[in-house]
C-alpha cells in the first residue's frame, strides 16, 4: 500500500494531519505545494491524496488535472480539501471533497474510505 | 464525488462561570484555543478548574496536564476546600496529567506528541495546558513556540478538543506568540491605595463578540464570580417600556400635590439633602406606597441595617413589616466598606430583570461613589442603571448627601448628577428664629407641570407630612434663612 500524500501550504495543518494519520497507523508523506505534491508522487504512488485547493506554484485543481492526465496516477484517489465550499468544484474529478475546518473523525472516514485501513502493526 | 460535510458553526463550551459566560457571549468557542494570562495568584487555576468540573458534570472528558512541577496531590487539595470541586469526577473525567518531565527530557516535539495521544486516549474534549511559561523556556527559539502553539491549536480543533493555556507571560507581558490563540483572556489584581480589585479582561476573542472592558471579579468559596460591567449590559435595543399608572405616588399627600401626582414611572430621581434632612424616610414612604399598590419595591441600602431601619420607620408610625411579609417590599443591606461596583451592578440588574422589582431605591449614591476604584465611573454606571430602569419601566430614587448642611451654595456630589436624573427633589434643613426646619423643593421634574415652592417636611409619630410654603422667611435655600416681618407660616397642611 502507497503511502497517504498530505498536499497542503499551511505547514501546520500539513504536520497535524501527518501526525494523526501516523499515529492511526498510516504511512505518510507530506507536500506544501502542487509541484512538491507531483514531484512526491513521481516518487511513490501514493494510495490517497488528501489535496488543498488553494496553494501557490501549483494548486489543487492543476495538480488534480496534472494526474487525470498521468496514467499512473490517474486512477489514484484524490480528496480536495477547502475552507471554501464552491458551486464550481462540482466539475472538478475527485473522489470527495472535505470542507475545512474539518473534524478527526471525519479525516478518519475519509481516509478509511478511499485508502482503506492502516497496515496491521 | 461526495461531501463530508463542514464542521462549521458556532457551538460552545459554557464555562460555568457565573458572570463569564456572559462576557464570552455563551462560553468559548469549541475546539478553539484560548490563553488565560496573569500573574501567580491572579486566579487562573481556579478559573481553569472551574471550567473543568462543570464541563464534567455535563458530560465532558477533561485532560488536565501540568507542565510545571507542582504535584497533582497539591493541585487537587488545594482544590477541595471549593464548592465546584466534585472528586468523584477523578480520574474517570477529569484526568491529571504531568508532563514536566516529558518537557524536560524530550522539548517541544515529545510534548506536542504527548499531548495528541493523550487527547485521544483519554477521549478528551477539554484541554488544559497549565503552565506554558515552563514550555517558553525550553523552546530554543520564539519561532519553535510560536510552531508548537499554532500545532497544538490545529490539533485540537482537528479532534474538536477545546483548549486552555494558562501563562504567567514570563513577566514579559504581551508577546506575539501569546496572541496567535483563538482568544486572550488576561487576569489581573491591581491595587488602590489599601484595597486591592481582581479584574478580567478579554482581549481578544476569535469568531465572536464579547463585552469589552476590565470586568471585576471575585475569588469566593464557590470560585471565581464574574461581575460583568453594568455599562456593557444593558440592552439599549429595547424601547422605554409603558406603565400603566400615569404616576408614581410617594404616599405623602402634600407631596404628591407639589408633584401633580407623583413622578413619572420609569423615571428616576435624585434625593438631595444633608445628613438628618429625611432622605431614607422619604425614600421608603415611596417604596411603601409602591408595595401597597402590589408594584414590587426594593430598599438597596448601604447605610442602615434592615433592623434599624424598621425601627426608624416605626418611630414615625410607618408599618413596614407586613409589606415585607407579603414580599412587596424588598430589603437588602450591604454596609458601604468593600463593595465592588459591578457587584453592586449585578444584584442591582438581578432586582430588576429576575424580580421584577417596579419601584428601586438606591440609598445612597456616595455608597457608589466608595465602591469604584475609579471615581469617573460613577457616573456612566448611573446612565446605566437609569437607562436600564427606563428601559424596565422601574421607577428609580437616588439619594445623595450633600456636602454641607448649612451654607449658600449647593454642592451636587458628583458632576453629571443632575443631567442623569430626570427629577431632582432638594430637602433642607434651615436656621429659622433659632429653630431648625426641614422643607422640600422640586428643583426639576422633568416633562411635567409641578410646584414650585418651598413647602416645611415634618417627620412626626405619625409619617412624614409636607405642610404649607414657608412664608415670611428668605433665603431658605442658603440654609441661613431670614424671617421678612410677619412670623413664618409653621406646621402641618
Amino acid at each position: 500500500m502507497g503511502p497517504i500524500l498530505i498536499v497542503d501550504d499551511e505547514f501546520g495543518i500539513v504536520e497535524a494531519v501527518r501526525d494523526l494519520l501516523s499515529d492511526e497507523g498510516y504511512r505518510t508523506v507530506i507536500a506544501l505545494n502542487g509541484r512538491q505534491a507531483m514531484e512526491r508522487m513521481a516518487e511513490e504512488p501514493p494510495a490517497l491524496v488528501l489535496l488543498d485547493y488553494m496553494m501557490p506554484v501549483m494548486n489543487g485543481p492543476a495538480v488534480l488535472e496534472a494526474m487525470r492526465a498521468d496514467a499512473a496516477l490517474r486512477d489514484v484517489p484524490v480528496v480536495m480539501m477547502s475552507a471554501s465550499a464552491s458551486a464550481q468544484w462540482k466539475h472538478l474529478t475527485c473522489s470527495a471533497f472535505l470542507p475545512k475546518p474539518f473534524g478527526l473523525e471525519q479525516l478518519l472516514s475519509t481516509v478509511l474510505r478511499f485508502a482503506g485501513p492502516p497496515p496491521a502493526r | 464525488m461526495t461531501d463530508s460535510g463542514s464542521r462549521g458553526g458556532d457551538e460552545r463550551l459554557a464555562t460555568g462561570v457565573p458572570g463569564l459566560d456572559t462576557v464570552l457571549r455563551g462560553g468559548f468557542r469549541k475546539g478553539r484555543t484560548y490563553m488565560l494570562m496573569g500573574l501567580p495568584g491572579a486566579g487562573k487555576t481556579i478559573l481553569a478548574n472551574q471550567v473543568c468540573y462543570h464541563h464534567a458534570a455535563r458530560g465532558g472528558r477533561i485532560l488536565y496536564l501540568t507542565l510545571l512541577a507542582e504535584s497533582h496531590t497539591e493541585l487537587v487539595g488545594n482544590l477541595s476546600s471549593l464548592s465546584f470541586f466534585d472528586g468523584a469526577r477523578l480520574p474517570e473525567s477529569i484526568s491529571y496529567v504531568s508532563a514536566f518531565s516529558v518537557l524536560e527530557q524530550g522539548g517541544l516535539d515529545a510534548l506536542a506528541e504527548l499531548i495528541r495521544k493523550e487527547i485521544k486516549a483519554q477521549k478528551a474534549t477539554l484541554l488544559v495546558l497549565d503552565g506554558l511559561v515552563a514550555a517558553e523556556e525550553v523552546a530554543p527559539s520564539t519561532q519553535a513556540l510560536k510552531r508548537f502553539i499554532h500545532g497544538l491549536q490545529v490539533v485540537t480543533n482537528l479532534v474538536g478538543c477545546t483548549t486552555l493555556v494558562l501563562t504567567t507571560g514570563g513577566g514579559k507581558g504581551l508577546q506575539a506568540e501569546h496572541t496567535m490563540v483563538d482568544g486572550l483572556l488576561i487576569l489581573k489584581q491591581r491595587t488602590f491605595g489599601v484595597r486591592s480589585l481582581r479584574e478580567l479582561f478579554v482581549r481578544k476573542f476569535r469568531g465572536s463578540d464579547y463585552l469589552l472592558g476590565r470586568h471585576s471579579f471575585e475569588i469566593t468559596k464557590d470560585g471565581i464570580v464574574l461581575y460583568p460591567r453594568l455599562e456593557t449590559l444593558v440592552d439599549l435595543g429595547l424601547s422605554p417600556a409603558q406603565s400603566a399608572s400615569p404616576r408614581h405616588a410617594f404616599g405623602i399627600a402634600g407631596l404628591d400635590r407639589m408633584l401633580h401626582g407623583g413622578v413619572i414611572p420609569g423615571s428616576s430621581t435624585l434625593v438631595l439633602g444633608p445628613s438628618g434632612a429625611g432622605k431614607t424616610l422619604l425614600g421608603l414612604c415611596f417604596l411603601a406606597e409602591g408595595a401597597r399598590q402590589g408594584e414590587k419595591s426594593h430598599h438597596f441600602a448601604f447605610y442602615d441595617s434592615p433592623e434599624r431601619m424598621l425601627a426608624q420607620t416605626a418611630g414615625v408610625g410607618m408599618a413596614l413589616e407586613p409589606l415585607i411579609a407579603r414580599g412587596d417590599l424588598e430589603v437588602s443591606f450591604r454596609p458601604p466598606m468593600e463593595n465592588l461596583l459591578d457587584k453592586l451592578g449585578a444584584q442591582l440588574l438581578v432586582a430588576i430583570r429576575e424580580r421584577g422589582v417596579r419601584r428601586l431605591f438606591v440609598d445612597g449614591l456616595d455608597a457608589l461613589q466608595k465602591a469604584a476604584f475609579r471615581p469617573t465611573r460613577v457616573a456612566r454606571f448611573l446612565a446605566a442603571l437609569v437607562n436600564e430602569c427606563r428601559i424596565r419601566g422601574v421607577t428609580l430614587l437616588v439619594s445623595a448627601e450633600t456636602m454641607t448642611a448649612f451654607g449658600p451654595q449647593l454642592a451636587l456630589p458628583m458632576q453629571g448628577t443632575s443631567m442623569l436624573a430626570e427629577n431632582l427633589l432638594y430637602l433642607r434643613t434651615a436656621e429659622l428664629n433659632a429653630e431648625l426646619r426641614r422643607f422640600i423643593c422640586i428643583l426639576k421634574l422633568r416633562n411635567s407641570q409641578y410646584d414650585h415652592a418651598l413647602r416645611e417636611l415634618l417627620i412626626t409619630e405619625k409619617g412624614l407630612e409636607v405642610g404649607q410654603p414657608l412664608s415670611g422667611a428668605e433665603q431658605l435655600m442658603t440654609g441661613l434663612a431670614r424671617a421678612t416681618g410677619a412670623a413664618p407660616e409653621h406646621r402641618g397642611k
